[in-house]
């Protein structure tokens, strides 16, 4: 298994059966069987992993084997939006702009080393908690709130479960 | 009245549970999934009630509690009238929810329907009823406790 390159494999990720190639063309192993069965289509990566106990380095393996062997399909497209789009945090940015004024870059970019992350590498589930670090940044309850409640509307479609 | 003013908890993947509940601990007004049993939400209010007019009699500033259990969170939410209570996935962010349960708490109380409601409901039960008093044993005790765990 040593030296395989297949991408990393993310715990929100959201895996099926692959409809053009079955489990019983492969030999598998009883751990990789084990994942095949709970594969529906709707249970993440790490749900699998809880409910088979399974360390990080065997769910790498394993999850990477099987899809080097064509077995599964990605259901969700969170592998492809794990990053946090450039876009998305310029509108944030932006937004916190009308509150704090031109500032709000510099604010961002504090926040961000305060959290250890990089700008251009930002994983999506810490823009829950970017956006309500930056609301402190704000004096005024009131604007605190509305701040809250614009940026919510931008960052609460993704899937953070 | 939860699915019309918490529209983003309700349904959203990984939340369970959203519960409203007075100080007394009644359940007012509660959305679940179909799979959670319902019967447990009364336990949960009573046990809100609790933690936090403990928190309240104690003059600790607390206004949100966030418990993890063995398969998700219970994260809860005190106002002037009554308790929010959340039943999530462990894995579900605690600052999403605190930012939904932040612009939806506002909304709900900006309502004057709901503030006059709200204005009829009961306030914590008056713990001086029921207050207890320790014997110097109990006090050492608890003494002994607290100093054990630099006061804590």
């Amino acid at each position: 298994m040593e030296g395989r390159k297949h991408q990393p494999i993310r715990p929100e990720m959201i895996f099926k059966l692959s409809s053009r190639r079955s489990p019983q063309e492969v030999k598998l192993k009883s751990l990789e069987w084990a994942v095949i069965t709970q594969l529906n289509g709707e249970k993440t990566v790490a749900q699998i992993a809880e409910i088979l106990a399974l360390n990080q380095e065997e769910l790498q393996d394993i999850f990477g084997r099987l899809i080097e062997e064509g077995l599964l399909e990605l259901v969700n497209q969170s592998s492809t939006n794990y990053v946090v789009p450039h876009h998305l945090l310029k509108e944030i940015e932006y937004v916190l702009t009308l509150y704090v004024g031109p500032i709000a870059s510099i604010l961002v970019d504090d926040v961000l080393t305060e959290m250890k992350i990089d700008r251009k590498n930002m994983e999506i589930r810490y823009l829950p908690f970017l956006v309500e670090r930056l609301s402190y940044e704000i004096h005024s309850p009131e604007k605190q709130l509305n701040f809250q409640r614009e940026a919510l509307d931008i960052i609460r479609d993704f899937d953070y479960a | 009245m939860i699915e019309q003013y918490f529209p983003y908890l309700v349904g959203r993947k990984g939340v369970s549970a959203v519960v409203l509940c007075d100080k007394r601990g009644q359940v007012r007004s509660s959305w679940v999934i179909p799979k959670l049993n319902r019967d447990v939400l009364g336990e949960i209010c009573e046990q809100m009630v609790q933690a936090f007019s403990l928190a309240q009699e104690l003059q600790f500033d607390v206004e949100e509690l966030v418990v993890p259990f063995e398969k998700g969170l219970l994260y809860a939410r005190i106002t002037d009238w009554f308790l929010l209570a959340v039943v999530a996935r462990l894995n579900l962010d605690v600052s999403l929810l605190r930012l939904m349960v932040n612009v939806h708490l506002a909304d709900f109380m900006k309502n004057k329907k709901i503030l006059r409601m709200l204005k009829k409901w009961p306030d914590w039960p008056s713990l001086s009823t029921a207050a207890i008093s320790l014997d110097d044993i109990e006090v050492q005790f608890i003494q002994q406790l607290t100093e054990e765990h630099g006061g804590r």
